[in-house]
């Protein structure tokens, strides 16, 4: 176990490549995060790379901690999460909220649209506001979400109207009947609904600083590949791989943090490394401003000094002896 | 009447005029501290109940920029995937530089950082408390990620780490964000800054009104910059905190031989952008 740890921290560490290239461009990152079994992550990650359109760096991880300082990094383009339960979001809160107002990409999957788990991620990234959940806990009858197209956009690019995904339930905003209850007060787009429930499956939010999510609050898997729901089952069907890149591009590819951070980065790095130098030497010059202004006083002051020490001499001390003698 | 000689008043005039102008040309050399640290105040153990933090300043010169920076790292409960070797014991004279190479994120935050070729603020220092010796390390990359990806994203991401080996070889392990307190959202109660008369108050959200107490979602988290600051300018921050959400690991149990610390709060002054003296480092107990 210790083994395989330090294997994959120092896989991790190695395979980065540079993140600054030849001329000084930044790669973009796109960071995938699946919880405890990063197998789902591995899997996303390939599709990712598969896509020519997508020319960004994937990167997987296995904390939500890396996530979290990730959504400082200048070269983070995205960060696709998948939860299946709280602890696995823990900390995420401020960074990942951070990270989308600042204009950064985001994918959220599963937990992380249900609100008593994820709090406000819910609320003010993945706007599901989701209360309630529909389970096929079943696996007798096949356990899929059935997509039903409600509005047509690059995000359903290439898709049909309607299909299933294997899934085990989604999470959904509801009254107190358990019926779906749309939330209005925020501008969203919804691509697919719930055939059931009526609820978003896929639903995506630009925010006012360009900041883009896709929220999929019904993929609903299981790390175990015996089980009809298995991630890798979800993986096999091409209307999942299809609508997860173009999520991907539309999230990653159209949201503002990057390209905003980017194109002034190298300049941004020389003037953080010599912004102390900067202020040292405004104040030098400030100081030796000061200096001046108060040499040319104390010589004034030392100059009229002198006169009267000169006056004083002349009358009271020099002119009595010239009398005297 | 006594005749005073007139030379004699001469003599003595010149040598009040030069002697002052001798006292004058000193004076205006005199080397001062460039500022004064009037106040440190804080709980040395915090429980649930109020407890407040004061601090404050005066600068004995003129600078063009003073920044003011406070960050609250706490302790953390490390899981087995938080460590690349989770079984990894130290002794006595390892550097605490290794306690930190072993968390996962700590090496993959300085590898990526290192990729662009950036490096955090290092800190290290000797330590004493509850008796026992150790060894501080502290790495803190708010500065130059805020100059790269903005402030706004810096001072919400745990970005302050701190690594300590005490001189039984007990290892610990804090990490932070740059703030006045652990989550300032739930645990602050109040918060004042002031440059000379200009003050400023927060209050928690319920209780905020007017432009006189402003909500605590708009106070500024740890970091206070000052342009055009004059001699003898004071700067005070004054906040109240009622411990209601702590951090995972806080007060948790403690062997003999082991300090029982629960927060590293760290204060620096930048004075023109050039840190005056040494980082002010506040150790707090659980308990």
């Amino acid at each position: 176990m210790k083994c395989i740890q330090i294997l994959l921290v120092a896989f991790l560490v190695v395979s980065f490549s540079p993140a600054l290239g030849e001329n000084g461009e930044l790669k973009p990152v796109i960071l995938v995060y699946t919880g405890i079994d990063p197998g789902f992550a591995e899997m996303l990650g390939d599709v990712i790379e598969a896509d020519e359109a997508i020319d960004s760096e994937v990167q997987v991880v296995e904390t939500p901690d890396i996530l979290s300082v990730a959504a400082a990094l200048p070269q983070t383009e995205c960060i696709i999460v998948y939860a299946s339960n709280q602890a696995e979001m823990e900390g995420l809160e401020d960074p990942l909220i951070a990270f989308f107002e600042q204009g950064g990409g985001l994918i959220g999957m599963r937990d992380i649209c249900y609100e008593p788990y994820a709090a406000d991620l819910a609320i003010e990234v993945f706007p599901i506001h989701a209360n309630d959940s529909v389970q096929q806990l079943s696996p007798r009858e096949t356990r899929a979400r059935t997509y039903v197209l409600e509005e047509d956009s690059e995000i359903t690019s290439g898709l049909p109207e309607q299909f299933p995904l294997l899934s085990m339930g989604t999470y959904f905003s509801a009254d107190s009947e358990g019926n779906y209850l749309e939330i209005r007060d925020v501008e969203y787009e919804v691509a697919y609904v719930d055939q059931e429930t009526g609820s978003p499956l896929v639903l995506a939010y630009e925010n006012e600083h360009g900041g883009r999510s896709v929220a999929l609050p019904g993929i609903w898997t299981i790390p175990n590949a015996r089980v009809d729901i298995y991630y890798g089952n979800l993986l096999q069907d091409d209307n999942f791989v299809k609508l997860f890149s173009n999520m991907v591009l539309w999230a990653a590819k159209g949201s503002s943090r990057f390209p905003g951070i980017q194109p002034d980065l190298q300049e941004k790095i020389e003037e953080a490394k010599g912004r102390a130098d900067r202020l040292k030497e405004e104040a030098e010059e400030a100081r030796r401003r000061e200096n001046t202004r108060q040499l040319i006083f104390l010589v004034a002051i030392w100059a009229g000094g002198l006169l009267v020490c000169g006056v004083i001499i002349k009358k009271m001390i020099l002119v009595p002896i010239e009398v005297e003698a | 009447m006594v005749q005073i000689d007139k030379r004699i008043v001469g003599l003595a005039l010149v040598s009040v005029i030069l002697s002052t102008l001798i006292m004058l040309t000193i004076a205006g050399e005199r080397v001062e501290e460039p500022v004064e640290i009037l106040k440190n105040e804080y709980p040395k153990i915090l429980t649930g109940r109020k407890s407040t933090f004061s601090f404050a300043m005066v600068s004995r010169k003129r600078f063009e920029n003073v920044e003011l920076m406070f960050s609250m790292m706490t302790t953390k409960s490390l899981k087995v995937k938080d460590m690349i070797d989770s079984r990894k014991e130290y002794n006595a004279t390892d550097s605490p530089d290794e306690v930190l190479e072993n968390i996962v994120k700590f090496s993959w935050l300085k590898n990526q950082t290192s990729l662009l070729e950036i490096e955090p603020e290092k800190f290290e220092r000797e330590i004493t408390f509850q008796g026992i010796g150790g060894r501080m390390v502290i790495y803190d990359y708010t500065s130059i990620l805020a100059s790269l990806s903005g402030e706004d994203i810096a001072v919400e991401v745990p970005l302050t780490y701190c690594a300590i080996i005490d001189e039984n070889g007990n290892d610990y392990y804090f990490e932070g964000k740059s703030d006045f307190f652990y989550k300032p959202e739930l645990n602050m109660i109040s918060l004042t800054t002031s440059h000379n008369d200009n003050e400023s108050s927060y209050l928690p959200e319920d209780q905020a009104w007017g432009d006189v107490k402003l909500p605590m979602s708009t106070a500024p988290k740890g970091i206070l910059e000052y342009h055009s600051v004059e001699k003898d300018d004071t700067f005070s921050v004054i906040y109240t905190v009622e411990m209601t959400n702590t951090p995972s690991g806080f007060g948790g149990p403690v062997k003999e031989g082991e300090m029982d610390l629960a927060m590293v709060q760290m204060i620096r002054a930048y004075l023109d952008g050039e840190l005056f003296d040494e980082p002010i480092l506040n150790l707090i107990r659980p308990r």
